[in-house]
């Protein structure tokens, strides 16, 4: 053992889980980096549990080092502790696979799932010896990049990053790794890497664009800074599941993380419409893959990790087209051999009681279902399709078949909600608490309410979410409803939502916030035992910004959007009807079942209008 | 069929706790397709069953478990298949089949044996040694042992069925301590107990746990010690 090995075991005897930082779980992938032309490590800027549980970065994992001339390695959050001990020994972050630091790779790429990680980010690379500003990096670092959820506005991180990939990562990452060895190949200077970037659909570079404001502080503008700089930027997607490469292999990790099982992946998009919901916008249009084809893959999986669960994940899996087939199949050909199939999620109805009845779900102790509003009238402006005779129809057979506990998932300050629909929250726990049933009763349903963050692509995008106090005030109106012993109410504090909506809403004159509140201690803001909303109180103070300008303004439909020049395909015109719609409490159907509802992305992307289920 | 193994925990794995090797064992069975017995009931559960729990950060060349299995399989085969798909750091270095009705491992095991490492920054080797003879040399050893709901005044003395101190280089011991349902001590406790006995400022720096031992007339054996065989008693 080399001197650093021998720091880094002294640390780690100190540090809460340790096997968090030491990589060696099966199915890793260590390659020879003096042999290997382009290095790049994944940084997820979350702990490793988390982490470790993300069905993206597994593909990512298995498409880099499936090439032999790239590898990809892998990098989470370090926990307080850790970074202390790092600190303190004067070691930088390194990789999980080869304990490379950070700085040594040729590229680092983040991937942006949630707000409350960007702090995290500043932080990885500060521990990882790499200038947290683009601008101040220079031709011996890594160029920084990032992709995922929240790349769609990515403008309060801007600075921070070289260049960001806007949808599916799994084909751009390709044309980024032969662009870089091109570049290098040319010896370009670290701009013209840059430039050559700008050519690849799907890569945004933000450094290349200028934002200018107006008096009043709204967004004139987003400018390119060159003629051959795109003044939008459409993602990219896979366009057909069965022929593009999967996670078949994906590390295991010794420690119990979240999602501790195999995932097989039934579908990408997701049409229903729901209109606070980003992903449901973001992700279209619906493609599923092929029962032959997850099949296979479920065999390759169980195989290559020795799991005994296998998930059906996607956005809502119990609406694939042959959803009842695919888990006879799983549960026929797997079961026998002690492996249990899982949903994710379920919808809110009978029939989806009935398939996770089929795969023995019903020994879990709780079922949850998500209404996400109390009234009829208030889910018809979000276009959940729910009525309330599916939630209490759902629930009983849910009870018929042996579920007693239930959580129900709701959400406050949704766009012209009033103190009748949040007690209506109430009522609807009343009845599914006081269901009358053939034997036995309810036992007890948990109703979960968090605060409605608006979502840039959604058309909810121009809302202002609700000051805290008032959020505050309509929380503790339906704490004061719910009664009972069967009844238990648990609510987000208003504090980390209005962070959610500062930067899911928020421009490039975030940035320095967020560098304000990072030096001022602030990090893993997800875990109650860092978040510090002082702190971040502390940070717009000293910026000179007040974030109630980003989170609870309505934005008019005259204003640029920050995030306008980045396109995930749908159209404006159609985020700005569903609004109109939404606030007249009409619904709109589900285009994978019914008509096309004119979103765009269809045409935008060049994939041929489909219904779920109908092959190419 | 019951098949017993003696597995090492080696330094790549050092860091993941019991439960963990637990998990990654029965991962490297299935896919192995070894035909290890499922229990019975809604959840069902490969029938592995270990026989004593290592802390987190030590290693081991003496852990041990009981596969049930559900066909029989020569004890050669099961453990060249299980070496395949094991992970870096996790080994089978014995099997051996053992009586169906033979009972659980974790009741039979009695004692543990260590080498253990560890740094005293505050005193020489001389006053130490000295120190651990007068250690020793009590009638009784009280400890404070805390557990989640409670806190117990402990008498480690009776636990302590052998330990050897060589003050080299690095100190160094050697401990076969009790273990088991009937009395356990942890080489970190007895250790701590030292310290603060002697008065310095130490710290238990590498936990290498030796072998596990059950009791069979009398006399402390491996648990795949065949019968009548003398030169596989323990030796410590």
């Amino acid at each position: 053992m080399d001197n650093k090995q021998l720091i880094l075991a002294d640390i780690l005897r100190r540090v809460e889980k340790p096997a968090r930082y030491t990589g060696g779980e099966w199915n890793e992938v260590v390659k020879d980096h003096r042999a290997t032309a382009v290095k790049m490590v994944l940084a997820f800027p979350d702990i490793y549990e988390v982490g470790m549980s993300h069905l993206g970065s597994h593909i990512l994992y298995q498409v880099v080092n499936s090439r032999p001339d790239a590898l990809l390695e892998r990098v989470y959050a370090p926990w307080g502790d850790m970074e202390m001990e790092l600190k303190q020994a004067g070691l930088p972050l390194f990789s999980l696979e080869t304990k490379t630091p950070l700085k040594e790779f040729d590229l680092v790429g983040f991937t942006l799932q949630y707000e409350m990680t960007y702090t995290n980010i500043l932080n990885m690379l500060a521990l990882g010896n790499i200038p947290i500003r683009a601008a101040e990096r220079d031709e011996g670092d890594p160029f920084v990049l990032a992709g995922g959820p929240c790349a769609y506005n990515v403008e309060p991180l801007a600075p921070f990053f070289d260049f960001v990939v806007l949808g599916e990562a799994e084909e751009v990452l390709g044309d980024i790794i032969d662009a870089f060895k091109d570049w290098r190949q040319k010896q370009g200077r670290r701009q013209d890497f840059l430039q050559d970037l700008v050519h690849i659909p799907g890569v945004y570079v933000p450094s290349l664009y200028d934002v200018r404001y107006r008096p009043d502080g709204s967004i004139e503008g987003v400018y390119p800074r060159q003629p051959d700089v795109p003044e939008r930027v459409v993602k990219r997607v896979v366009r057909d599941l069965d022929r593009a490469l999967f996670s078949t292999k994906p590390v295991v990790p010794y420690i119990d993380v979240v999602h501790n099982r195999a995932m097989i992946e039934l579908f990408r998009g997701c049409a229903r419409g729901c209109r606070f919901c980003q992903a449901g916008m973001i992700y279209r249009p619906v493609r599923e893959r092929s029962r032959e084809t997850l099949l296979k893959q479920a065999q390759e999986l169980l195989a290559s990790t020795g799991y005994d669960e296998i998930s059906l994940s996607s956005l809502s899996s119990l609406d694939y087209s042959q959803i009842v087939q695919l888990i006879d199949d799983l549960v026929n050909s797997h079961g026998p051999a002690g492996v249990r199939v899982s949903l994710p999620s379920l919808r809110v109805d009978s029939f989806a009681v009935e398939q996770a009845q089929k795969i023995q779900q019903v020994r879990r102790s709780s079922v949850t279902f998500a209404p996400e509003a109390g009234s009829q009238r208030l889910r018809n402006v979000i276009n959940k399709n729910v009525t309330e005779e599916d939630l209490l129809t759902a629930v009983r057979s849910a009870a018929e078949a042996g579920w007693r506990a239930f959580k129900l998932y709701f959400m406050i300050g949704l766009p012209t909600e009033t103190d009748d629909d949040v007690l209506a929250i109430a009522n609807l726990a009343d009845k599914v608490a006081n269901l009358s049933l053939s034997r036995g009763q309810i036992t007890r349903v948990t109703v979960s309410t968090s605060n409605f963050v608006p979502k840039p692509h959604t058309p909810f995008q121009w809302e202002g979410q609700l000051p805290r106090e008032e959020l505050k005030r309509r929380q503790l109106l339906l704490n004061n409803k719910i009664r009972g012993r069967k009844l238990e109410h648990r609510w987000h504090a208003p504090e980390q939502s209005f962070l959610e909506a500062v930067f899911s809403k928020g421009d490039r004159r975030l940035a320095d916030v967020l560098e304000r509140a990072w030096q001022l201690g602030c990090r893993l803001d997800g875990w109650s035992e860092y978040f510090s909303f002082d702190r971040w109180e502390q940070a717009f103070a000293d910026v000179g910004v007040d974030p109630a300008y980003w989170a609870n303004r309505t934005i008019g439909i005259d204003e640029v959007l920050p995030w306008e020049h980045l396109d995930p395909g749908i159209k404006r015109d159609f985020l700005l009807a569903e609004r109109m719609r939404g606030i007249q409490g009409k619904t709109t159907v589900d285009c994978s079942r019914d008509k096309c509802s004119g979103c765009g992305v269809c045409p935008t992307l060049e994939i041929p209008i489909r219904r779920r289920g109908e092959q190419e | 069929m019951k098949i017993r193994a003696r597995i090492a925990k080696g330094e790549a794995v050092r860091f993941i706790s019991h439960l963990d090797l637990v998990g990654a064992v029965e991962k490297a069975v299935r896919r192995a397709k070894l035909p290890v017995a499922l229990s019975e009931g809604f959840t069902p559960r490969l029938k592995i069953s270990f026989a004593s729990a290592l802390a987190l950060g030590a290693t081991s060349e003496g852990e041990y478990a009981d596969f049930e299995l559900s066909e029989p399989l020569a004890a050669g085969e099961f453990s060249q298949r299980l070496n395949k798909e094991l992970p870096p750091g996790i080994r089978i270095l014995a099997a051996q089949p053992v009586a169906d009705n033979s009972p659980a491992l974790m009741a039979k095991v009695v004692a543990a044996s260590y080498q253990v490492e560890g740094m005293v920054t505050n005193a020489d080797e001389v006053s130490l040694a000295s120190s651990w003879d007068k250690f020793l040399q009590q009638p009784e050893i009280i400890i404070t042992k805390t557990t989640k709901r409670k806190t117990d005044q402990v008498d480690i003395r009776p636990l302590i069925i052998k330990a050897q101190f060589y003050p080299n280089d690095i100190y160094h011991w050697e401990l076969l301590l009790a273990t088991g349902q009937k009395g356990n001590l942890r080489p970190e406790q007895l250790l701590q107990a030292f310290f603060a006995f002697a008065h310095v400022q130490g710290e238990v720096s590498r936990i290498h746990r030796t072998n596990l031992f059950i009791e069979r007339w009398g006399q402390l054996v491996s648990p795949l010690a065949r019968l009548r065989l003398p030169d596989e008693v323990g030796e410590v």
